[in-house]
């Protein structure tokens, strides 16, 4: 009976997956075999249907040859039946076959079978088969990075023991039985359960004219990517499991939650001591122990992110370094616009790439480094004689964002940074209206896009170009929302330009795109994206203008939208390079399109939003982190707008907060050690933490593929034999050195565009004192604590932050300890999770003030509630086994 | 207003679309038991989910096993996952991941490939293998080394303690792949293994062995009874916990080699307990916990201990302390296993010196600053800091080992009092805050191969202006290895830099 359902489910998932985009096929156990003559003729062929037809290998297309497959299983082996259409075989075996070493395949036509054993991995094996039963097989390992071939070693030598025979079929058709070794193909542990699949054909023909041509069609759609594993079809076994999801018991467990607001936290710190005296411009990130030195590239539009990032905290926690370095970052980005001139003397920011003091603007990561000991910069405030180029930022629409968050807690931040703020927005508007600038023919209205040098101004002579549209307008417009949620004063000096800018928007948009879609162009939605943010503006602030903006936007957007996107993240990193289409979420909200949001919304986050990260054909993707605190921000948003109950917000953030509490996407000593040889660790002086001042469970920079937690080293060492080290191995053992690198990057905007600050600030206590000492130590070693939940939801948890440095050591010093130790914390005699960690040198690098911070965590049960926890402190107590020495 | 229409408009939408949507649904369903209806007509063969078994446990050759642990065996054959022991952490891999281990672990893999068509294996061969193997499986995570391993040992039955707590530590690592090899396999190993302990329990008195044979016990399947084996296991061990070992005659507890193995394999014993998150006994634990702090307590700042023969490297085994440190959550084994780096909980352990008469050693130290980038040149590489000087005496074989900021100076054979307490010690070797007294001759030749010299250095042309205790290594301008830039010679005044540790920093009385 159980098999029975099992099967029935399997059948049941079978049916309905192909609605999700990858392609799928089961496997069905028989304990038969064949005999191997290329005739469908046995039995058990009939008891199978067919796979889905081949499609073009690389773009859409129809195709002149169509091929689909059956298979099954007797555990021994694995048979597949390949049915070809639209040749005869007689006519292809009249090409002589010869396999190409150079090349590695056949020159003639062809059938390629592709098989990963574990669908997760990238090694995989390659079996290509001529129409005249040549066999060459291959094993690729895994690869080395994006793409492929990385100087993998290709493995020609292994052999798949498969045997084959062709058949012509009586209808005209030609078929292939394939014979394939489970154990050869590594298949034992998953041919029932799952594996990756592809088979490509390769055909040639001649066209009307007589001219050799060739047709690739491959099962799965891999878009010419043969390699890609992760793009594989999925052979689907009864014994198939779906990969993990969040449990019931997941969704109680604050502990986790805890620890992952307390990852955000450890990451908030590291960032603040790597640059809260560096004097210059300042990296997107960190090494966990603040080193800066393997960084490059100043990311202005991620300044307004982060200062807003850090105020937010402050405004909870009252913590005043968060302040502290939002007001460091603010007037980074000041002291850029003031020293900044154009040649009419206008001061400006350029927030596109910046110019390096040896007059070249580096790509990201290519630069040169930041360097704290030398307390030197490669990248001058004053950026006069760089060019500014709005199409090469690379962080799009991340400045006014970051602007816009920034307007929303303008009476929480001291006055000067706010005028501060003002008047960098200010300016750079300013900068951006003059004629050279601001393209206003009559026809067109829109600030030029190009690369351009201001310090020679010179008018632009281009043609827009549709593919230039979804740049139109970027930061510019969300700036000017920002200075207007500051001062009206003096953002009516643009109120003009806006409304202009609509109106030629309105007037062209449905013309722009050939088909509809958030990438036709490419990123199109992100314009659209930002017009919703404008008419939004004006409809909230009764301005007639924009009042009509949203009109139009309401009537004509939703024709563009109608169709749910393909579900696409930000993948690897990408900046404005990505395809993701998760900001769409934003323009369903704002079109009232709950249906498709709600749609998109379970694509793209309940289904595929697994404690471990973003799960899309057949792994967790490799991801920048900047992509997932979205979800907060999207989930808050559509619960303000009605789209989710509260109930499915605060699912929404449980599982986030889990996520970011899991352990498997964070690094510890313990994986530290087992990243490195055995050999590494036997080495003198080897110690089991990378270096001093490491922290664990920070949150990452990233997440490679399959939940794999980021870190990347280099091992290094002097194997020269000399007149100390007799061996050249002897030598290296004490001469080495195992350089490590592992990253965080708080608000780190990269490409979806929202509100990050906001995203991970929902769930904060408010504070009212976040300072403890020795002295506020009750006489039983208990400290009482008072906040306020904040207006938030019931059943949300609820996190908080406490500085504890002067109970747990002398002097801010960890070498001073107290010889405490934080027990428990309890609300009303029940215990609540927490987590106290030390960050070293907090100050910053080698100074010797350390910091001991403790979160905490809690649920919400109602709003604006005063709660009082207790915290429990106690002796340490080390055994001790062995007596002193007498001296 | 606009915002009303579209309401208005998205509620017909979303009729139509549930509608649309249970239609689909019903299709679905009826597709689906077409196709389930399909499927019971063609008879699939469901056998072949299942757990093969293709041996006969009442067979005569496991006669020598109770029922109950028949029992567990085949439950751990068939749900491994759930009856055998917790996995070592492998290297997990992940495409884009650099690990060091990356390219250990293909060439682990190309070579198991090879290994496992290999028509004769030698046991040392297959032992030696053993390692290859895991690195292989946690990329392929393919059942063939399992297969081929157990195989193997399946024409060698007689296998020593060590040799079986290799195999069981193989078996699993590699646990998921157990279903998927011959059940007769692994039921053989599994019988010879516990057979091999069973024997065990007739002759035990040695401490090193009841603790060997009792962490075998414990990477057996759930559910096998040894408690047997454990009752003479226990009291010997309980007694180890006084010093005192039955199986000796010279009054030692156990030599320094002994004694290192014994801190080790208890270490591995509780470990094996955290990973399968199991309560330790407390017997276990105290006696775990002591031995690994003497451990601890005995490695010298680079976390290796004297190689009192001379002939071997110095091995790190800080590894080792860092897992007794989870496990007994004590800051001063962290402080040792990150080699005195700042890490949160981690802090020196109060006692600079040991005298440890149950394995006849001493141990002196001047302070506890064993961070090897934080102690010595720095500024001036001729101004070494006088920073945790150790010696460590070996009363057994008559020879010091000097340990001196980061340089070793190895063993030194040399006469030794006549040690009655541990008076006599002190006053052999008397430590100051920057020096040692001693009536040690040091006239042999001090050793300097084993010197830390490189690591990275802070250069200004040849001059070194600091050591880089930072390890903030991205910054190349500042710090460069030495063999990077042109070779800095090491001169005399350097040398003797060197030879004034020995002769000058070390007094002789």
């Amino acid at each position: 009976m159980q098999k029975t359902f099992i099967l029935l489910a399997f059948t049941l998932s079978i049916c309905f997956s192909h609605s999700f985009g990858q392609e799928n096929y089961p496997v069905y156990p028989f304990n038969q075999t064949i005999e191997l003559d290329g005739m469908p003729n046995e039995p058990v062929w009939d008891k199978i249907s067919y796979s889905s037809n081949l499609i073009a290998l690389k773009e859409e297309k129809a195709l002149r040859f169509n091929t689909r497959f059956k298979l099954f299983s007797n555990k021994e082996k694995l048979f597949i039946l390949v049915e070809l259409k639209g040749q005869t075989l007689a006519e292809i075996q009249k090409n002589e076959s010869s396999f190409s070493y150079e090349k590695k395949t056949f020159p003639t036509d062809h059938l390629v079978f592709f098989l990963s054993s574990r669908p997760e991995g990238d090694d995989h094996f390659r079996i290509l088969v001529d129409f005249h039963g040549n066999i060459a097989d291959c094993a690729y390992p895994a690869k080395a990075g994006h793409g492929f071939p990385y100087g993998a070693k290709v493995n020609y030598d292994w052999s798949s023991k498969s045997k084959c025979a062709f058949s012509q079929g009586k209808d005209g058709n030609i078929y292939l039985e394939m014979e394939m070794s489970v154990k050869s193909m590594n298949l034992q542990k998953n041919l029932f359960s799952g594996f990756g699949f592809n088979l490509i054909r390769k055909a040639f023909y001649l066209d009307e004219k007589n001219n050799r041509r060739s047709e690739e069609s491959s099962w799965a759609n891999i878009n010419g990517q043969s390699w890609d594993t992760q793009k594989f079809g999925l052979i689907k076994g009864p014994l198939y499991q779906e990969p993990i999801n969040f449990t019931k018991v997941d969704l109680k467990n604050l502990d986790q939650m805890t620890n992952g607001m307390t990852a955000l936290m450890k990451s908030l710190d590291i960032y603040y001591k790597a640059i809260n005296e560096y004097e210059y411009h300042i990296p997107e990130g960190a090494e966990i122990n603040g080193d800066i030195g393997n960084f490059d590239h100043v990311p202005i539009p991620q300044y307004p992110i982060k200062a807003d990032g850090y105020f937010r905290f402050y405004n909870s926690f009252k913590y005043e370094p968060y302040k502290k370095l939002g007001n460091h970052i603010i007037n980074k980005l000041y002291q850029g616009v003031i020293e900044t001139t154009d040649a009419r003397n206008k001061n400006y920011l350029v927030w596109n790439n910046l110019r390096s003091t040896d007059g070249k603007v580096y790509g990201y990561g290519s630069g040169r480094k930041m360097s704290m000991f030398l307390s030197r910069t490669h990248v001058a405030f004053n950026q006069s004689s760089n060019e500014f180029n709005l199409k090469g930022v690379v962080f799009q629409d991340g400045l006014g964002q970051g602007f816009i968050d920034l307007s929303e807690i303008k009476d929480t931040l001291d006055t000067e940074i706010a005028s501060k703020i003002k008047m960098t927005i200010y300016f750079t508007l300013e900068f951006l209206h003059q004629d050279h600038i601001l393209i206003d023919n009559g026809t067109e209205y829109y600030w030029r896009i190009d690369s351009f040098k201001p310090y020679v101004p010179q008018p632009y002579k281009g043609k827009l170009e549709k593919s230039d549209w979804p740049f139109l307008g970027q930061d510019i417009i969300l700036m000017y929302i920002a200075l207007a949620q500051f001062d009206t004063s003096f953002s009516k000096y643009f109120d003009e330009s806006m409304f202009k800018f609509s109106d030629f928007y309105m007037k062209n948009r449905l013309s722009v795109s050939d088909k509809k879609g958030p990438h036709a162009p490419h990123n199109i939605y992100k314009l659209d994206l930002r017009m919703l943010t404008l008419a939004e503006f004006g409809v909230k602030n009764k301005i007639k203008e924009f009042v009509k903006l949203n009109d139009w936007l309401q009537e004509n957007l939703p024709g563009l939208y109608q169709e749910i996107p393909k579900v696409e993240y930000s993948c690897n990193g990408a900046t404005n390079n990505s395809w993701s289409t998760q900001g769409v979420l934003e323009i369903y909200r704002q079109l009232g399109m709950k249906t498709e949001f709600k749609r998109f919304w379970d694509l793209s986050f309940t289904q595929s939003m697994k404690p471990t990260g973003l799960f899309q054909g057949h792994q967790i993707l490799p991801m920048n982190f900047s992509s997932y605190p979205i979800y907060f921000d999207y989930a808050k948003k559509a619960l303000a707008s009605g789209m989710f109950t509260e109930e499915e917000f605060v699912e929404v953030c449980k599982k986030m907060f889990f996520f970011y509490g899991n352990p498997q996407i964070h690094r510890n000593n313990l994986l530290y050690a087992v990243d490195l040889e055995k050999e590494h660790r036997s080495r003198p002086m080897w110690a089991n933490t990378p270096y001093d001042c490491y922290i664990e469970g920070v949150l990452p920079e990233g997440i490679y593929a399959n939940a794999s937690s980021q870190a990347a080293y280099t091992v290094y060492g002097n194997y020269s034999a000399n007149e100390f080290f007799e061996s050249p191995d002897e030598h290296v053992r004490y001469e080495y050195s195992i350089n490590y690198r592992q990253y965080t990057a708080p608000f780190q905007y990269h490409s979806d565009r929202y509100s990050y600050g906001k995203a991970e600030s929902l769930c904060l206590a408010q504070m009212e004192k976040i300072n403890f000492n020795l002295s506020d130590l009750e006489e039983n070693k208990t400290v009482k604590v008072s906040f306020k939940t904040s207006s938030t939801i019931k059943g949300l948890p609820i996190f908080g932050s406490l500085d504890v440095t002067n109970i747990l050591f002398q002097d801010d010093t960890a070498t001073k300890p107290t010889n405490l130790k934080l027990d428990k914390i309890t609300k009303n005699d029940e215990v609540i999770p927490h987590r106290c960690y030390t960050v070293f040198e907090y100050d910053r690098i080698l100074s010797k003030k350390d910091k001991a911070k403790v979160v905490f965590g809690l649920w919400n049960d109602t709003e604006n509630q005063e709660v009082e926890i207790k915290l429990h402190f106690k002796e340490k107590v080390i055994r001790n086994y062995f007596t002193e020495v007498e001296k | 207003m606009a915002n009303h229409s579209s309401s208005y408009k998205t509620g017909s939408v979303s009729n139509v679309f549930k509608i649309l949507l249970i239609l689909m649904i019903i299709a679905g369903c009826v597709i689906a038991l077409v196709q389930f209806l399909t499927i019971k007509d063609i008879k699939t063969d469901e056998s072949l989910l299942a757990t093969e078994m293709n041996v006969d446990i009442n067979d005569a050759l496991f006669n020598s096993l109770s029922q109950s642990n028949k029992k567990a065996l085949i439950d751990s054959y068939k749900k491994p996952e759930e009856y055998l022991p917790a996995q070592s952490l492998l290297p997990y891999f992940s495409p884009e991941q650099q690990r060091p281990s990356r390219d250990l672990i293909k060439k682990s893999a190309d070579e198991s490939e090879k290994l496992v068509f290999l028509k004769e294996m030698p046991k040392s061969k297959l032992l030696s293998s053993l390692e290859t193997f895991d690195l292989a499986y946690s990329l392929t995570k393919s059942p063939q080394y399992l297969e081929r391993v157990l195989e193997s040992i399946g024409d060698k039955p007689s296998l020593t303690i060590d040799e079986l707590i290799c195999v069981l530590e193989f078996v699993k690592n590699q646990k998921q792949t157990v279903s998927y090899i011959p059940s007769e396999l692994y039921f053989k190993f599994m019988n010879t293994a516990i057979n091999t302990l069973s024997v065990q329990a007739t002759d035990l008195i040695d401490p090193l062995k009841a603790i060997k044979a009792y962490y075998s016990i414990n990477l057996l399947p759930v559910g096998i009874n040894m408690d047997n084996l454990v009752s003479v296991i226990k009291p010997i061990l309980e007694d180890a916990f006084h010093h005192k070992n039955r199986s000796r005659k010279d009054q030692l507890f156990l030599s320094s080699l002994e004694s290192t193995e014994f801190s080790l394999m208890l270490i591995n014993a509780v470990w094996q307990f955290k990973l399968d998150n199991k309560k330790i006994p407390e017997w276990l634990y105290q006696l775990a916990e002591k031995e690994s702090c003497r451990l601890a307590f005995r490695l010298e700042p680079d976390g290796c201990l004297p190689d009192w023969s001379g002939k071997n490297s110095r091995i790190n085994l800080t590894e080792a302390i860092y897992k007794a440190s989870l496990v007994f959550d004590r800051d001063d084994l962290r402080f040792i296993a990150f080699g005195g780096r700042r890490i949160q909980d981690a802090t020196p352990p109060k006692q600079k010196t040991f005298y440890f008469p149950e394995i006849g050693e001493y141990i002196v130290r001047n302070n506890w600053n064993i961070y090897h980038f934080s102690n010595p040149i720095q500024n001036d590489y001729l101004a070494y800091k006088r920073e945790c000087f150790q010696v460590t005496v070996n009363l057994n074989e008559s020879a010091v080992s000097i340990y001196a900021a980061t340089a070793h100076f190895g063993v030194i054979k040399c006469k030794l009092p006549n040690v009655k307490s541990v008076l006599d010690l002190t006053d052999f070797i008397k430590i100051n805050d920057d020096s040692f007294e001693t009536d040690i001759e040091i006239n042999a030749k001090i050793k300097i191969n084993d010197i830390n010299l490189a690591k990275l250095y802070r250069l200004e042309g040849e001059k070194i202006l600091a050591f880089n205790r930072t390890e903030y290594l991205s910054d190349w301008e500042c710090f460069k290895p030495v063999w990077n830039v042109e070779r800095i010679k090491l001169d005399e005044k350097f040398i003797l830099s060197l030879k004034m540790i020995g002769t000058y920093k070390i007094f002789v009385r």
